[in-house]
């Protein structure tokens, strides 16, 4: 009846993010979990107070090179805020349809990780295939597949032609299409929901005591999203609601995903056609007195949140909190008293990203010796004999 | 040995080392059955002893240094380097943070430099198959690119006045001009392809063309002059 101490897709340098999970059992059951991040640490924030404004940008949005636009326009929105200027209307239009895309490209990615991870190959592939339609659709926009170097202050550098919304609308039908078969197939799959449902419950308290945020929290019925709040974007001028489900467990947080892929299709129609008029705003920008602002945006895995005390030429400080550094904190809650095999499931859930998050860690850690278990490995129940 | 048929398997062997994720995400991508017409079977190995070619994206960070170098050291002696993006080239956007302890060729001869951020699947592959079949090089189709696609600079000399508006703009600092010499040149080991440069030229002097099979085996000649006239 000894504690049984495993680190869970420890920390190395593999095809996966850099992670390091400690996971106690005791009986089988998880009685604890530690969680150590950092590994990934570039020291954005001190390299932001040396690059003037207008280099800003290009800096930020590679923080991350899944939602590298979240970034981008979170930082557009604090300078813009210290600056005083408003972002175009065509601009807020382009912005989001963006952002939208970006967020397809990013759950189908988040999908087929957890696919391939709980073993499930074939949707792994598909769900992979379908996501190069937006990357390709995203470079026809910007003119490259992940930093899309779009954002300034008060407008976007290029532009979504009539043409190019033609393309769009017909693309997005295809993705529309390939994303209801996938979920078709996904629903249909016992064995797959079955690893999901019921496991890793958040409940609705829980999750608002801990502050979770984006897809998470909308699984466990907090209706929470910042598009809603018109603090970036165009969103205010349409009409739509924050996909919510109840239960909190990680099949709630695939259908609030899954749906969300449709949602954010149905958002660009909605979207299109783009408002006529000017698109570009300013690249260089002086602020007259040092001034603090935010400026947020909802992020694939939910609000973005950068906070910058803003100099003349450069930031005096910057201070990003992505998501994700909201959403570990209830891997905790979720993992206690579940079975060790559920462990990647819960994890994956949160859609964990990591580069977004280790910027600012400072790590304690202790060199554990035991032999490292990948996702997949638990998931096969290759850790019986540890 | 008896003629095989099928794909030669050229197992790879990723390590993440800080970057954006960007690279790494494209290298899956590149897996893709979509660029699926080349000579050989690209194989994940789980573990370093396997690898033919070591993959490597991202900065290196003291974090994660010690990792690398364990790593490094369990490969197979004749195994290939491959540094991918520019931050897996040069640091990139992040050179100069106090948590940079690469990049990788501090540690270890770089048999392939591929630039970019990120990297373009198609780069990747023609990349690879320079590097482990380069008697029948193989070149994936040109991919359609869309006409916003930057990749290696053009560069118009009749029209550059030697200003250095490009190299004072640029946020990784990859551009050198020379005023007195009249030279120009971009580290493509460093550029981001951002676009800034081609935006604050007074006299366009700058554009991008579409050739994204920018790699190289040496780490100098990433340095480019621009290409000329190349068309979009
Ligand atoms: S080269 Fe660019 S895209 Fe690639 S990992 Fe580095 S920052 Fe990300
Ligand atoms: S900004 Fe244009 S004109 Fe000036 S040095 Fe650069 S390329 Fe030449
Ligand atoms: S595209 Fe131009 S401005 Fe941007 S990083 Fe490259 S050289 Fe610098």
């Amino acid at each position: 009846m000894h504690n049984l101490q495993i680190p869970l897709g420890s920390y190395h340098p593999l095809m996966k993010d850099p992670e390091h999970f400690k996971i106690y059992l005791q009986d089988g059951k998880i009685v604890d979990t530690d969680l150590f991040i950092g590994y990934n640490h570039r020291g954005i924030e001190k390299l932001a107070e040396m690059k003037t404004y207008d280099k800003l940008p290009y800096l930020i949005e590679r923080i991350c090179g899944i939602c590298s636009n979240a970034h981008s326009s979170a930082i557009s929105r604090a300078v813009e805020n210290a600056a005083g200027i408003e972002p175009n209307k065509k601009a807020r239009y382009i912005r989001s349809v963006v952002a939208e895309l970006e967020r397809i490209q990013s759950h189908l990615l988040w999908f087929g990780t957890q696919s391939h991870s709980l073993g499930f190959d074939e949707l792994f592939k598909d769900s992979l295939t379908c996501r190069e339609h937006p990357l390709d659709l995203l470079e026809k926009i910007s003119g490259s597949r992940i930093h899309y170097g779009l954002s300034e202050f008060g407008g976007t550098k290029k532009d979504i032609t009539p043409e190019k919304q033609g393309v769009l609308k017909k693309e997005l039908g295809e993705i529309r299409a390939l994303t209801e078969a996938m979920k078709e197939d996904f629903s249909s799959n016992e064995q797959y929901t079955h690893k999901l449902e019921n496991i890793g419950v958040l409940s609705k308290k829980k999750a608002g005591e801990i502050g979770v945020v984006g897809p998470v929290a909308k699984a466990s019925g907090i209706n929470l999203d910042m598009r809603l709040n018109g603090v970036n974007g165009a969103y205010s001028e349409i009409d739509f609601e924050a996909i919510t489900r109840k239960k909190g467990d990680c099949l709630s947080r695939t259908e609030v995903r899954l749906d969300d892929i449709i949602q954010s299709i149905e958002i660009i129609e909605q979207l299109l056609p783009i408002p006529k008029g000017k698109h570009r705003g300013k690249g260089r920008i002086e602020i007259d007195e040092p001034i603090k602002t935010i400026g947020r945006a909802e992020a694939p895995r939910g609000e973005n949140f950068h906070y910058l005390h803003a100099g003349k030429k450069k930031p005096l400080r910057l201070r990003i909190r992505p998501p994700t550094y909201a959403n570990f904190m209830c891997l905790h809650e979720m993992a206690m008293n579940g079975k060790i095999a559920d462990a990647p499931a819960i994890v994956i859930s949160i859609d964990p990203c990591f580069n977004c998050t280790d910027r600012m860690c400072v790590i304690d850690l202790d060199e554990n010796t035991e032999k490292v278990r990948t996702f997949h490995e638990i998931v096969e129940g290759k850790d019986k004999d540890a | 040995m008896p003629e095989d048929t099928s794909k030669r398997e050229v197992w790879i062997y990723h390590i993440n080392t800080s970057g954006c994720n960007g690279c790494d995400i494209e290298l899956l991508a590149s897996i893709l059955e979509k660029y699926d017409s080349r000579p050989f079977d690209i194989k994940v190995a789980n573990y370093p002893e396997e690898a033919e070619v070591v993959m490597i994206t991202g900065h290196i960070n003291w974090n994660n240094m010690n990792a690398v170098k364990e790593e490094m050291n369990k490969t197979p002696k004749h195994r290939k380097i491959m540094a991918l993006g520019n931050c897996g080239i040069s640091g990139g956007v992040f050179k100069g943070s106090y948590n940079e302890a690469g990049p990788i060729d501090k540690l270890e001869e770089v048999d392939m430099y591929i630039p970019g951020c990120p990297v373009k699947p198609e780069a990747i592959l023609n990349a690879l198959s320079e590097l482990v079949d380069p008697e029948n090089s193989f070149k994936l189709r040109e991919p359609k690119l869309s006409e916003n696609y930057r990749g290696e600079h053009n560069h118009y000399q009749e029209k550059c006045i030697y200003c250095g508006e490009c190299a004072r703009s640029c946020p990784s600092n990859a551009i050198k001009v020379d005023r007195e010499k009249k030279e120009w040149a971009v580290d493509l080991g460093k550029c981001l392809f951002c676009g800034r440069c081609e935006e604050v030229c007074p006299t366009d002097a700058i554009s991008f063309s579409n050739n994204f099979d920018m790699y190289k085996k040496e780490r100098e000649a990433l340095w480019s002059k621009g290409k000329n006239n190349e068309s979009k």
